[in-house]
């Protein structure tokens, strides 16, 4: 079977080379009419087109009893900035924090130049324990951008203002099937006092109150992003708590798995 | 032979030499509203630390996490003939805020070890350290995560008290008074014996009374505390 298969293979390489030679003959004998001197005319460069680079971006919760709001991804370039600790906190990041809602964030990363792509999770909020992934997927068109980086956010839906958040993350080295991993650190965006009541937290440990999301209003004792100091919790006894000792948590939250595909 | 062994030696000094580099050390306080005291950032041998997790502190670095002093740690490297750079911030670096240490140790290719540590405040013995990790020679820039310690020198009884070794309670200075309480009765507990992990503050949120003096709903923290971020040039 194999040899018969091998022999076929000859078989067509032998009659490319036959054709080629007799096309080459044909050649020569070719008459050759003089044309007219071509008008020079600006032949634009046939433009590259690349690939898309396509990313699957797998995330856990990785808490005891924080679900986490929809998550917000996004690939860019080096001249945009994460949330930084130290500073304020933008309004749409501060809708986020506070209600969940990613819409205004992603609308602001839609209409910035240095974002690639950016794309919230479908679904509802991500339980305890549970994950989803997101396809990202960047068509570089006619150019291959020199620097690519993900970012990601989401609310830890049974705090007042708090957030995970996977910093400006480097996605240059990671070839096609490859696949990296990382962890991400809970934040306090410092909008809105920790006072963990049931009016003011949205999260399902709120049931039975108030639950309220965005307040423009900024209460907190400081205005800047800072790493999360955890929930003290009802247990641990703030009075007025909404939450019990299962909402506390402990860095990291949340893991973040990605691979490329394309 | 000895021409050979000659040569083996010039090329080790000249391999050791194109490792020392410029320095940039960036330290950021990422926690809520923890100070951190006077930083140490050391540039040392592997003959020379700061802190050994899992043994019981030096004097020195009980007077640092207990005080925030750094003077006898800093004389401890400088007399091993280590680098330092001594409170970069001139004074308490606030949460949010960032500090820069520079230093080149081209002359000294073996201080090539990066410890840094500060005292937490408010905490009876805490403090933030990275512990001896091989400086990166490669130009660059290169981020790492610090964790906050506890001596073990002092019990965590998280009331206002005194920053000497040895003595009770938690240093106040002047930014911090505000913001504690008085009259806690203590937290119980006895000084660990070694240097670990921190577990964090409790606190409570009686600013008149209760156990501590420490307020819960401003001063307690998780890890990591600080980022440290090294440019090599």
């Amino acid at each position: 079977m194999n040899k018969h298969y091998i022999l076929a293979s000859l078989c067509v390489l032998s009659l490319t080379l036959t054709a080629c030679g007799s096309d080459d003959d044909h050649n020569d004998t070719m008459v050759v009419t003089p044309t007219p001197e071509p008008v020079p005319t600006p032949t634009p460069e046939p433009e590259p087109v690349f690939e898309p680079f396509i990313y699957a971006v797998k995330v856990t919760n990785i808490t005891r009893g924080q679900p986490l709001s929809p998550l917000a991804a996004m690939i860019f370039n080096g001249e945009y900035q994460m949330p930084q600790i130290g500073e304020p906190a933008s309004v749409a990041l501060e809708v986020l924090a506070e209600s969940g809602d990613n819409s205004q964030w992603l609308q602001a990363a839609m209409v910035d130049e240095h974002v690639y792509m950016s794309t919230s999770a479908e679904g509802g909020p991500l339980l305890p324990g549970a994950s989803t992934t997101v396809m990202l997927e960047v068509d570089p068109g006619a150019e291959v951008p020199a620097d690519m980086y993900l970012g990601l956010v989401s609310m830890l839906a049974n705090t007042n203002d708090g957030i995970t958040m996977l910093d400006a993350t480097d996605l240059a080295q990671l070839q096609v099937d490859e696949s990296a991993s990382w962890t991400t650190l809970s934040y306090d965006t410092g909008t809105e006092l920790n006072s963990e009541s049931a009016d003011t937290i949205i999260g399902p440990a709120a049931a039975g109150g108030l639950q309220e999301g965005f307040n423009a209003v900024r209460d907190d004792i400081v205005d800047e992003l800072r790493l999360h100091s955890g929930v003290i919790s009802y247990d641990d006894g703030l009075m007025g708590s909404a939450l019990s000792e299962a909402q506390r948590f402990d860095n990291p939250v949340m893991r973040v798995d990605i691979t490329r595909m394309q | 032979m000895k021409k050979l062994s000659a040569l083996a030696s010039l090329m080790m000094l000249a391999t050791v030499g194109a490792n020392a580099a410029d320095y940039t050390i960036e330290v950021q306080n990422l926690t809520r509203s923890t100070l951190f005291t006077p930083l140490l950032v050391a540039a040392h041998s592997t003959d020379s630390d700061l802190f050994s997790v899992g043994e019981p502190a030096t004097l020195a670095l009980q007077t640092m996490a207990e005080g925030g002093n750094i003077t006898p740690l800093a004389a401890e490297i400088s007399d091993a003939g280590g680098m330092i750079v001594e409170n970069p911030a001139g004074g308490l670096l606030v949460a949010g805020a960032t500090t820069t240490a520079m230093f080149n140790n081209d002359a000294a290719p073996t201080n090539d070890h990066l410890s840094i540590v500060a005292m937490l405040l408010p905490t009876n013995d805490g403090f933030v350290g990275l512990d001896s990790m091989l400086l990166p020679t490669e130009p660059g820039t290169y981020r790492y995560m610090l964790k906050g310690y506890d001596a073990g020198t002092e019990a965590n009884n998280e009331l206002r008290g005194s920053g000497a070794p040895g003595e009770a309670g938690m240093p106040v200075p002047p930014p911090l008074d505000p913001l504690l309480g008085t009259n806690g009765t203590g937290m119980p507990g006895d000084a660990e014996g070694f240097v670990h992990i921190h577990r964090g503050v409790l606190g409570d949120t009686d600013s008149v009374a209760g156990a501590s003096d420490i307020d819960a709903t401003r001063h307690r923290w998780l890890n990591p505390v600080a980022r440290v971020t090294i440019t090599v040039k």
